[in-house]
């Protein structure tokens, strides 16, 4: 029976609560519920438990182990850190879709059966398309519309799976799947699709830079991070999602470099970023896993700077884009130095975060002997540093001065950024307790002479082409130009095929219409017939019938019945008695 | 205790004598007296609960002749009736304290202190008869004492009450009372064909002797009168016409009591028809479902389009009664116990949502709705009251209502399961429920929220005195109450039916 919480419970349930405080109650409230969460998740048994019976299948709430807890942990790190981003948002649709994403990705965490897993996975998916809605322009309307047919898509064919699955294994607990089957196959397309594995990655830079300043720190954490812990936890060793995590983190690198709108740029270095965790995921040895989790700890992390950096930018400034910005060090330095550790964490640069866990997997790489897997990575590496740990900075608040003076972002935005960036720099430098959380026994070194040269050479050496590239003027610093991703192949047919399916569809719909107006009109009609009716009952027995001795006596008075009248009289009594005689002969036998 | 059920009738009738020979000034003592002896019929009837436990059933005799006597049983089936009716009789009791005051001042307004302590007197003097007619009905074992009761019920309190107190001007109002009692005799003279059709073919008025009726030709006839009969009573379409008219106009206070009085009239059936001859019952099981189904949609259509604050219960209680029918006429256990359960449900709920009604009426001083708006603030207990009863009514978890219809309708659907015809049948019934939440929600939400309009009369706007929203509270308490531990009385219900 459900004996412990599951942490997903209280954001879901505590969302529920949001619009009764106001004020600083309010606040309050809204910071309590990642902490109960947390404490919540510190006392959690390992194991199964919180596990109940649903129609002969298990449903079993909390699988805690070792990958789930460290998932756990992060998730409710970030939603903290998120909250306290956000608590100058007044909307109270935002903070309870907010509670119940992150209450969604920590279900999806801890989940132990399908069914569960798939319930949390859709509230993930509409909470998600309700912050992008939240941005309330007809530019976000429409992307949150794409976003939702993708994730509806991967909803389908992951429920699609879900049913073989437990029509052909007979269970709904899964632990490790491995593609062997059409079940193990929709389950792993439908996990791939939130996972941004290529080709099913489009929607991200679709959608990322269209959320609310406050979404975009939430949807960065937490849809692709859940889906790297459960590709983790079913698909681990999986050639595919070696080569394609591999692909993922070299494509994404050209589009950032050319995009403007600085959250694209970051959307992209998030799908750069979860190559290198799917990578890992293909590997699936013991120190590729440690490296899958502890990349996603500090992924999560300084990419939630970045995007609340860039979002402060945003919040202050109005403009998002790097041909608008620039310059803005002088005014908001604060701001200017957060993004800059992020920036450095994402990029692995030692003593910052991101060198302690994506050193990991490389190693990882290197010690399977994929050769061509490393240059991949290798090449990711530079790239990423070059678009995310320079672009982004770089033209946002260095480069060309854009005249923009905008003071730095409210208090609660300051000490989230604090915050964030204290945690990438102090794992950086002391990434011990990292190392305790994940869930392999952990041999490695970071700082040795080989990684901190290896990375520092990579990093310096791009950091020279990038200034020689900006002296030269060869680089601009942005150009305008249209990007060209799958998403083309979805989009040009979809509206090819909605302009042919209309006029048939319009026909049905037509009818459809007619017959729901038709029958809306007989019911809103319905009380007024009664009424109707009701009078007519009404007269029929109130008036026609006590009308009738009125009407009998009007037949009788001018019947001749006085004593003169014998013949009459004897005719009157003739008749009843006749009737009485055929009915006596004819009716009752 | 001796005498257990012989009291719960004869002593409302003791009080409405006390009442009668008291003088006093103050009109309160006179609802004191009706409301204690009503507390003491309850005590009385929770002790026949507690030994209905261990002894199976009561069955009290009373030899008044050499042929006749007064048999009163008490048993699973007549037991919560009983209890329910007089905890909803006290509960209109207390409320009636306030409430026949306010129909004093209207109607007599020119009346000096004695006589309207006089009127007081007379209105609790008439009041007490309901409660001794309903345990009447309730516990009588003899066809002639059942049909002396419910006559009793129609000719004392609903007649004198609607033409002293009722609404209206004076020519109207005895218009009404006559109306009423036309229409209340008519039902309960078919009723009384019936049974001595029924006594020339066993020689016994008995309902213990009813099952030698089972099989004969003339049984059919029996049933069909004694089902008309009661079919006025329950407002079945077409012979519903009187009852927007009678509660419309008769003082709210008691319009619970004619939502019992109604409704008392399904316990009649299964007590007289159903459980002593089923089979011969089986031929009508189907129309009265259709019926049942047509008076359920028919009232619900009926009371959307209402605006009168009265008339709109009146007709909800039309639709509501078949509901119970439809669970009767599905004559299976399940069905059978539903029934009754949403019976006990829906006197329960008319009586709050009546007598809300009425705190709005004496309130407001409008009985138009579209003149109620944004009440909501000034008066919140009623307001929570109303949408209580909504609950109820509309049978939501966790209340009553839900209990019982989830009961009747599955005894329904046992029934016409192998009949497509009734399965269409029974998914129209179970969507017609939808109609009763759209009706009471939606004038729920018109009086009290939205921009408050201001009202006609100059009166202050406020909660109604305790006296009068306590008792009500109490009620909804209890069926939800009922709606979370339903079992006592669905076992009581289930030992009486079990033979079906």
């Amino acid at each position: 029976m459900i004996s412990t919480l599951p942490p997903a419970v209280i954001f879901i349930a505590g969302a529920v609560f949001v619009p009764i405080f106001r004020g600083r109650g309010k606040l309050l409230y809204l910071l309590a519920l990642p902490v109960i969460a947390g404490m919540d998740l510190v006392y959690l048994p390992t194991g199964q438990s919180s596990a109940t019976t649903f129609l002969d299948y298990s449903l079993i709430f909390c699988r805690v182990d070792r990958l789930s807890l460290a998932f756990g942990y992060v998730f409710v790190l970030i939603a903290f850190i998120g909250t306290i981003y956000s608590l100058h948002v007044k909307d109270n649709l935002q903070h309870m879709a907010a509670l119940c994403y992150a209450g969604g990705a920590l279900g999806v965490t801890f989940s132990g059966d399908l069914f569960s897993l798939y319930l949390f996975w859709e509230i993930m998916a509409l909470a998600s398309v309700v912050l992008l809605l939240a941005r309330r322009t007809e530019d976000s309307r429409k992307a949150a519309f794409r976003y939702f047919m993708w994730h509806f898509f991967g909803g389908l064919c992951l429920l699609a799976g879900i049913i073989l699955f437990v029509i052909t294994r007979g269970t709904t607990e899964f632990n490790y799947i491995g593609l062997t089957d059409s079940a193990s196959l929709m389950i792993f397309i439908g996990f791939c699709l939130n996972a941004a594995v290529f080709p099913f990655h489009a929607w991200l830079p679709d959608a990322y830079p269209r959320a609310t300043v406050t979404g975009a720190v939430f949807m960065s954490a937490l849809t692709t991070k859940s889906a790297v812990y459960i590709l983790a936890r079913t698909f681990p060793g999986n050639d595919i999602l070696l080569w394609a995590g591999a692909f993922m983190t070299c494509f994404p690198i050209f589009y950032a470099v050319i995009v403007n709108d600085m959250r694209r740029v970051l959307a992209y270095s998030l799908i750069n970023q979860v190559g290198f965790m799917v990578c890992g995921i293909g590997i699936g040895s013991q120190l590729a896993i440690n490296g899958v989790v502890a990349h996603a700890f500090c992924h999560i992390i300084y990419k939630a700077l970045l995007f609340m950096s860039t979002g402060a930018v945003l919040h202050m400034t109005g403009k998002i884009r790097g041909t608008d910005l620039g310059g803005l060090y002088k005014t908001m330095p604060f701001t200017a130095v957060c993004c800059m550790v992020g920036a450095a964490s994402i990029s692995a640069f030692p003593l910052f975060s991101g060198f302690v866990s994506k050193s990991l997997t490389v190693a990882a790489v290197a010690e399977s002997h994929h050769v061509i897997v490393w240059f991949m990575l290798l090449f990711a590496s530079a790239g990423v540093f070059h678009h995310a740990g320079i672009k982004v900075p770089f033209f946002v608040f260095f480069g060309h001065d854009s005249g923009i003076r905008s003071k730095e972002p409210p208090i609660n935005m300051r000490i989230a950024m604090g915050m964030a960036a204290f945690i990438c720099i102090f794992l950086g430098v002391y990434p011990a307790p990292l190392y305790q959380i994940l869930p392999y026994p952990v041999d490695f070194h970071p700082y040795t002479a080989f990684h901190v040269v290896g990375m520092l050479q990579l990093l310096m050496f791009g950091a020279l082409a990038f200034t020689m590239l900006i002296l030269s003027g060869f680089y601009p610093a942005e150009q305008r130009a249209v990007n060209l991703d799958t998403d083309w192949f979805i989009r040009l047919p979809g509206r090819a095929f909605v302009r042919f399916c209309h006029k048939p569809l319009q026909a049905i719909a037509e009818v459809a219409t007619g017959w729901a107006k038709s029958t809306v009109a007989a019911f809103k009609s319905a009380p007024s017939r009664s009424v109707e009716i009701e009078k007519r009952m009404d007269w029929i027995f109130h008036t026609l019938l006590v009308g009738l001795p009125e009407r009998v006596s009007q037949v009788v008075q001018p019947l001749k019945t006085e004593k003169s009248e014998l013949s009459w009289n004897v005719t009157y009594i003739l008749i009843p008695f006749i009737l009485l005689l055929l009915a006596i002969l004819f009716v009752f036998k | 205790m001796p005498y257990l059920l012989l009291q719960t009738v004869l002593v409302p009738l003791a009080a409405a004598m006390v009442v009668m020979l008291t003088r006093s000034r103050k009109g309160f003592l006179f609802g004191g007296i009706t409301i204690a002896s009503l507390f003491y019929t309850m005590v009385l009837l929770v002790i026949a609960g507690f030994r209905l436990y261990t002894e199976g059933h009561i069955f009290e005799q009373y030899t008044l002749g050499p042929d006749v006597s007064l048999n009163l049983l008490a048993d699973g089936l007549s037991l919560p009736v009983g209890l329910i009716i007089n905890l909803i009789c006290i509960a209109l009791a207390c409320y009636s304290l306030h409430y026949v005051e306010h129909r004093i001042d209207i109607i007599y307004p020119e009346a000096d202190a004695h006589t309207r302590s006089l009127y007081f007197k007379r209105f609790f003097f008439l009041y007490l008869f309901f409660p001794a007619g309903f345990m009447g009905v309730a516990f009588s074992t003899n066809l002639i004492a059942v049909y002396l009761f419910l006559e009793l019920l129609t000719i004392i309190p609903l007649y004198f009450i609607m033409a002293q107190f009722g609404y209206s001007d004076y020519i109207t109002r005895y218009k009404v009372a006559l109306m009423c009692l036309f229409w209340g005799v008519a039902g309960a003279t078919l009723f009384l064909i019936g049974i001595v059709l029924g006594y020339t073919q066993i020689g016994s008025f008995e309902i213990a002797d009813l099952p030698k009726l089972a099989g004969r030709p003339q049984t059919f006839w029996v049933a069909l009168l004694i089902l008309t009969g009661l079919a006025t009573k329950l407002a079945i379409i077409p012979l519903h016409v009187w009852m927007p008219w009678v509660h419309a106009e008769h003082p709210t206070c008691i319009a619970g009591l004619l939502a019992i009085y109604a409704n008392i009239a399904a316990y009649v059936a299964v007590r007289v028809l159903i459980l002593p001859l089923t089979a011969d019952m089986q031929v009508f099981s189907l129309p009265l479902m259709i019926l049942a189904m047509v008076t359920m949609v028919y009232g619900g259509f009926l009371t959307l389009a209402q605006t009168d604050a009265k008339r709109f219960c009146a007709c909800s209680t039309i639709s509501q009664i078949s509901y119970s029918v439809f669970g009767i006429a599905a004559m299976n256990q399940v069905g059978v116990q539903g029934g009754m359960f949403y019976f006990l449900s829906h006197i329960l709920g008319k009586a709050i949502l009546f007598s809300t009604a009425g705190i709005l009426v004496y309130t407001v001083e409008t009985r138009d709705m579209r003149q109620m708006g944004g009440l909501w603030q000034k008066m919140p207990l009623t307001a929570i009251l109303w949408f209580a009863a909504a609950l109820i009514l509309s049978a939501l978890p966790p209340t009553s209502g839900f209990v019982g219809k989830w009961f009747f309708f599955t005894g329904a659907f046992q029934k016409v399961q192998s009949n497509p015809f009734g399965l269409v049948l029974v998914v129209a019934a179970v969507l017609s429920t939808l109609i009763t939440l759209i009706y009471t929600f939606l004038a729920g939400i018109r009086i009290f929220f939205g921009p408050l309009k201001s009202n006609p009369g100059d009166h202050p706007i406020n909660d109604p005195p305790l006296t009068m929203s306590i008792p009500l509270f109490v009620l909804a308490l209890i069926a939800f109450a009922l709606g979370l531990f339903p079992q006592p009385i669905l076992n009581l219900l289930g030992t009486a039916v079990a033979s079906l």
